[in-house]
């Protein structure tokens, strides 16, 4: 199993209030903090998806038509 | 004259078909129900009983028709209702009067159901607040959310049929701490449209009803079942007669259970040994218990917690820099989280999602299932006093991988611990075999009769 590197790792508020300004979201100051830590345990939570091997899974837009047989 | 404390949907609706009580009568022993009840349990955010009368006595004139003509129901404050306020728990919409009802509204009222108003719902349904509903078990505990008031009320009568929406277990959650039914139909069966946007994370939401039984669940989802050609997920697979499929046996039906995925550490000792008793149940029933592996599984919710505030978030971003103010402040956190939440996050949650629906596909064929049951919650509904704010991760471990695979999932009462607190046993099916489920929900329900265990007391206690 390959680990890929989880891409947004660590943030700060000052990182923060630049990747929201990015993303067209004005921040108040005393949202930042907390948006970094949430963000930073945001990142903690995905790991495992990351260490998947999900890299050829195809992204379903529909129920798998196996469902149609009983089995 | 009818007690709404013990009540069926399908009694009542009978009695109405049957003229031996009115509508008016029904809708007006619903209003008195819930003068009575709601001190006790405050799950509804707004009435609408001048229109609900006005509507029962135009029933009464023109002789009731309708599978549900006369049946009060309510509705979570994050569906459109056609002249009555839609709120969603925010102060961001307060005085939102839609002009048209949401689908599954609609069609409620088109079969003859009587809208009585709103439940109470956890703003936008993100689960962050703390709304005032009140578990009528336990007042201190947990009553449920994101549809917070719609368990509580068709647990004490004050509505017949509720109906919510699940994104993650906000169904089938309330349900199993109330003690009564909660269902989510597959993705794509119950049509979404009118649902307030931004309390719905579109590929994760289910529109559920909650009601006293599993028939009445049965009878509720033929009402709002069906395609409908402008809501972009429903899907054209025709609505089979639910009720008609009830009452039968289950012997030969194969059920899996997942005890490497779905008996986590976290799981209350209680809940383990009703779950226990449960499957003992269903094998004295005539089904075949299977047990299969789910890998994977036990990351559904890193993939859910992605997805959620990254399909809200977006409909949210222009109120998040003009209403700020409005928002309760662990709502406004998680939007803007989900604004913030880096692409290759979302992208690889959607693969994982993917993967999931792979795994449940391969479970259910391989072993020939016909459905899979867990508990509705690995704990009993949690002292309020001691939940962590907006961390409702824990309660959810069991419902949110059915609303990533979209399969339909039913909530029914599984029995009550020492304390006399309700657990619920979730019954999981195919996509759009609702009828295995509601079968296997309803041979369960006969044969240990939990769901007539009810808080009808509850005023006079």
């Amino acid at each position: 199993m390959h680990r890929v590197q989880t891409p947004v790792s660590s943030f700060d508020a000052r990182g923060v209030v630049e990747l929201a300004r990015l993303a067209g979201l004005s921040l108040a100051a005393d949202d930042a903090d907390a948006l970094a830590a949430a963000l930073g345990a945001h990142a903690q939570m995905v790991e495992p998806l990351f260490e998947a091997e999900l890299d050829d899974v195809p992204v379903a837009t529909t129920y798998d038509p196996r469902w149609r047989h009983r089995g | 004259m009818a007690d709404l404390g013990t009540l069926t949907l399908r009694r009542a609706r009978d009695l109405v078909a049957g003229g031996e009580l009115s509508a008016t009568e029904l809708i007006e022993l619903t209003f008195a129900r819930i003068a009575e009840t709601e001190p006790h349990v405050h799950a509804y955010v707004r009435l609408d009983e001048d229109r609900a009368m006005a509507r029962a006595a135009e029933l009464d004139r023109e002789g009731a028709r309708g599978a549900l003509a006369g049946v009060p129901f309510a509705v979570k404050d994050v569906l459109d209702t056609a002249g009555l306020a839609t709120e969603a728990g925010s102060r961001v919409l307060l005085g939102n009067v839609p002009v048209e009802d949401a689908e599954s509204v609609r069609r409620l009222r088109a079969a003859g159901a009587i809208c009585v108003g709103k439940h109470v719902t956890h703003e936008f349904a993100c689960g962050q607040d703390d709304p005032p509903t009140l578990n009528p078990w336990a007042p201190d505990r947990y009553a449920g959310g994101s549809s917070a008031g719609a368990g509580a009320s068709v647990q004490v009568g004050s509505s017949l049929l509720a109906l919510g929406t699940d994104a993650g277990g906000s169904v089938r959650k309330p349900a199993c701490v109330t003690a009564t039914v909660g269902l989510k139909a597959t993705h794509g069966r119950v049509s979404g449209r009118g649902t307030v946007p931004q309390a719905s994370a579109f590929s994760l939401d289910h529109i559920g009803t909650f009601t006293r039984t599993v028939e009445d669940a049965a009878i509720a989802l033929e009402a709002i079942a069906g395609y409908d050609a402008a809501d972009p997920r429903s899907i054209d697979v025709p609505v089979p007669a639910y009720a008609a499929g009830l009452d039968q046996s289950v012997e030969g039906l194969r059920i899996g259970v997942a005890p490497a995925t779905f008996r986590t550490e976290a799981m209350e000792a209680d809940v383990a040994e009703l779950f226990e008793v449960a499957l003992a149940q269903l094998r004295e029933l005539g089904a075949e218990l299977v047990s299969v592996e789910l890998p994977g599984f036990e990351h559904a919710l890193a993939a859910l917690f992605t997805l959620f505030p990254a399909e809200v978030a977006p409909t949210h971003r222009r109120w998040l820099a003009e209403r700020r103010a409005d928002y309760h402040e662990r709502t406004r956190r998680l939007l803007q989280l989900g604004v913030l939440i880096p692409a290759e996050h979302v992208s690889r949650a959607s693969r994982h999602r993917s993967a999931l629906r792979d795994v449940a596909a391969a479970a259910f064929l391989e072993n020939r299932l016909d459905s899979l049951v867990t508990p509705t919650l690995p704990c009993v509904p949690p002292r309020l006093a001691e939940m962590i704010p907006g961390d409702f991760g824990s309660l959810i471990p069991f419902t949110g991988p059915w609303n990533l695979t979209g399969q339909p999932a039913l909530s029914v009462p599984c029995g009550f611990t020492p304390q006399g607190l309700p657990v619920g046993l979730q019954v999981v099916g195919r996509p759009f075999d609702e009828q295995a489920v509601l079968r296997i929900g309803d041979a369960y329900e006969r044969a240990t009769g939990f769901a007539w265990q009810t808080r009808a007391a509850l005023v006079a206690g």
